[in-house]
């Protein structure tokens, strides 16, 4: 699994861009955790780039590190004209208006005392924007457009809301300043199915309807499948594959892709993993496996991906990866 | 503010009275190894008396699976803790029965119950970080249940302990014994869960979202893990998940839960092609999976889920369905069986016409009798 590629990235356009982005912790002992080791990508406006990875591949830490809740170690966010990294606080708090936030815990993200509509509300508020009334009208619009009635929720206490209302709220909030970029750190994670649903077919509605750019984390393949343009696939802070939603799932062509697909049980279906990764473990991020970093787990490792990072190399169009070995295309799949 | 303690409730004695045999029995044949009927559970809590679970009938030979799917306040988890009497404290009431190989566990005694845990009946939980002792080694941990129920010594259970190990797939078994659970990631200790509960071979094993805390690629390998043991030792399962793809390929009878009953169970296939409760169907419709296209609108369930403790009159899903009709919101829904040894509640099954006619009806109206609306988009996107 290399990460030092470039060649993914698109030429000029983009909304929000992170180069050679990385992310340690140190730890007791000089030791440090390789939680995020380079990372590239570019979102374009209006496009969902969806982030997919197990626990501990760097996907919470990478979305940390675009807002600068993380400083990064190293590497640049360029987010409309500003390099995020070394902006100072306050100029900070300018851009992070335009760049938002919605995370897992629904519930844990909203204040359970504050009824809705102040919660809606108050970006403006903070920002001083227009008077109260036309806050809480703001505010009445934004609850209206996730699929909140404002006469009968907006009074009600966030503890008295369900999961699914709650990551509504959480949305219309994340909206309220207008933002270019938001980055949803697994919104649907902690919801039921048949909510999970509704949340999903929310947010492609407000992406078309305000243009907006996503970076969509999630573990699940299936539930990015739904909502993304492009995905990208990371694996212990290093970037495996990167291609369009349609080519990714069509030809997955790195062995990481294929197991995480593999993996995915099926309605119906006997279980089709791809039987290897068997017994063995995401290994540490103290101390990551030389060259590619997924060899431990592959099938076709060999004595070059020990000894050589590979990098990412386009394969189809708008389809990179980054394999020594990496799976042959079929032909009809690269004429399409 | 009302008593915690309170005995007698309604709630718990309301029934319908077309209350009939659990579904799912099959007639004749040897005696099967669980079978519950009519359970309900009921806890007190401050703000009055929750029924967490309803009505629960179910029937399970030795050896079958049973897959229990529902979403989050369904009692998937009340169920399989109130067949493992888990739930053991002042404020938990049951109503119904539970036999076990042909005893009542409900009126069991603690001292019988200890008997049984581990030996006949063991558990798998949901996360395997807070199942395992953090203070003990894993040795002591798997040797602890061998030890309570089987007169081995001490040098035997180790042995035991290592065989286990090698069978649940873990490497370098010897050095794990010694290791303590935060030494290991989620997946290894989940195995060293499933090797604790399989260790004294079990009759039937209860495995609760044993895979919902664990990466996707982790969770084929313990739920394949959890099959071949299930085959292999000739165990019960009953597999509790939130996913119907997990429990789908895995068991052979389902049971559907929705707002604390059991709406619909049968055989698996049979279940997951035609379901009958459309609270199934829509269920199935709105999984997101990878098989279709990308950007595809998904299916959603208008509305929340009920709350096990909101008291309705009619169907507990009828505030939420499109073909609710009448009858919905007055009559609760009688169990009904199908030859087929598939049971439901619901007034118009998805087989029958009585359910397009009520749809039709609704999408006229642009509304159900629940006051849902509907319009011919959602079906059409949901069809």
């Amino acid at each position: 699994m290399a990460g030092t590629g470039k060649a993914h990235l698109r030429s000029a356009g983009a909304v929000l861009r992170a180069e050679d982005l990385v992310v340690e912790f140190p730890l007791r002992g000089g030791k440090r955790v390789h939680a995020v080791s380079g990372v590239d990508f570019d979102i374009l406006p209006g496009e969902t780039l969806a982030l997919v990875g197990e626990s501990g591949s760097g996907k919470s830490t990478t979305a940390k590190a675009i807002v600068q809740l993380e400083k990064p170690t190293a590497g640049h966010v360029h987010f409309e004209g500003d390099d995020l990294t070394v902006l100072r606080s306050g100029a900070l708090r300018q851009v992070r208006s335009r760049l938002q936030m919605v995370f897992q815990d629904p519930i844990a993200s909203l204040n359970p005392w504050r009824e809705v509509l102040d919660i809606v509300a108050e970006p403006l508020q903070i920002w001083r924007r227009g008077t109260r009334r036309e806050q809480l009208d703001a505010a009445r619009a934004a609850m209206r457009s996730v699929g909140l009635d404002p006469e009968t929720m907006g009074g009600r206490r966030a503890s008295e809301l369900s999961g699914g209302q709650c990551q509504r709220v959480s949305i219309a909030r994340a909206l309220m300043l207008e933002p270019r970029v938001v980055i949803c750190d697994e919104p649907v994670a902690a919801l039921d199915v048949s909510v999970q649903a509704q949340i999903l077919n929310l947010l492609g509605d407000l992406k078309a309807q305000l243009d907006l750019s996503m970076l969509f984390i999630s573990h699940d393949l299936a539930v990015v499948r739904m909502v993304s343009d492009r995905v990208m696939v990371m694996y212990l802070g290093k970037i495996c594959e990167v291609a369009s939603a349609a080519s990714l799932y069509e030809a997955p062509s790195h062995p990481y892709t294929t197991l995480l697909l593999g993996s995915i049980p099926r309605l119906g279906q006997a279980p089709a993993a791809p039987g290897y990764g068997l017994g063995t473990e995401i290994p540490s991020p103290v101390d990551p496996p030389s060259g590619c970093r997924f060899r431990t787990r592959c099938p076709l490792a060999t004595d070059l991906c020990t000894k050589e990072e590979p990098v990412l190399k386009e394969i189809a169009k708008d389809h990179y990866v980054a394999c020594h070995h990496r799976n042959q295309r079929r032909p009809d799949a690269d004429q399409r | 503010m009302k008593r915690l303690s309170r005995r007698s409730t309604p709630a718990l004695g309301h029934r319908p009275p077309e209350q009939t045999a659990p579904d799912g029995r099959p007639s004749g044949t040897s005696a099967p190894l669980l079978v519950v009927d009519d359970l309900a559970t009921e806890f007190a809590t401050p703000g009055g008396p929750v029924l967490a679970l309803r009505n629960a009938g179910l029937v399970l030979p030795q050896g079958r699976t049973l897959g229990v799917v529902g979403e989050s306040g369904s009692g998937k988890s009340v169920l399989v803790r109130s067949i493992m009497r888990l739930l053991r404290s002042r404020g938990v009431r049951h109503e119904g029965s539970v036999r076990f190989d042909g005893e009542e566990l409900l009126t069991a005694s603690n001292a019988r119950m200890r008997k049984i845990w581990g030996d006949r009946i063991a558990m798998v939980f949901q996360d395997p970080m807070t199942t395992l002792h953090p203070n003990h080694r894993i040795g002591f941990q798997i040797t602890e249940a061998l030890r309570e129920h089987l007169p081995l010594s001490p040098d035997e259970a180790q042995d035991r302990a290592l065989r286990l190990l090698e069978s649940v797939a873990i490497p370098e078994p010897a050095r794990r014994l010694r290791q303590y659970p935060h030494e290991m990631s989620g997946g290894m200790r989940q195995r060293i869960v499933i090797a604790i509960a399989i260790a004294c071979a079990p009759d039937l094993l209860l495995a609760d979202e044993p895979t919902t805390a664990l990466d996707v690629t982790v969770q084929a390998q313990v739920l394949d893990l959890l099959s071949l043991h299930q085959s292999r030792r000739g165990m019960a399962m009953i597999l509790v998940s939130h996913d119907l793809a997990v429990v789908s390929s895995r068991t052979d009878e389902l049971a559907v839960m929705y707002s604390g009953q059991i709406v619909e169970s049968g055989p698996t296939a049979a279940v997951l092609d035609a379901p009958l409760m459309p609270y199934t169907a829509a269920l199935l419709r709105s999984t997101p999976t990878v098989d279709k296209a990308p950007g595809t609108r998904l299916h959603t369930i208008p509305g929340e889920p009920l709350p096990p403790e909101r008291r309705v009159t009619g169907c507990r899903f009828a505030s939420r369905c499109r073909y609710a009709v009448e009858r919905c919101l007055t009559t609760e829904p009688p169990l009904a069986a199908t030859p087929g040894g598939r049971g439901y509640r619901c007034h118009l099954p998805l087989d029958g016409t009585a359910a397009q006619e009520a749809l039709a009806a609704n999408l006229a109206r642009g509304r159900t009798a629940a006051g849902l609306a509907v319009t011919e988009t959602d079906v059409v996107r949901g069809a």
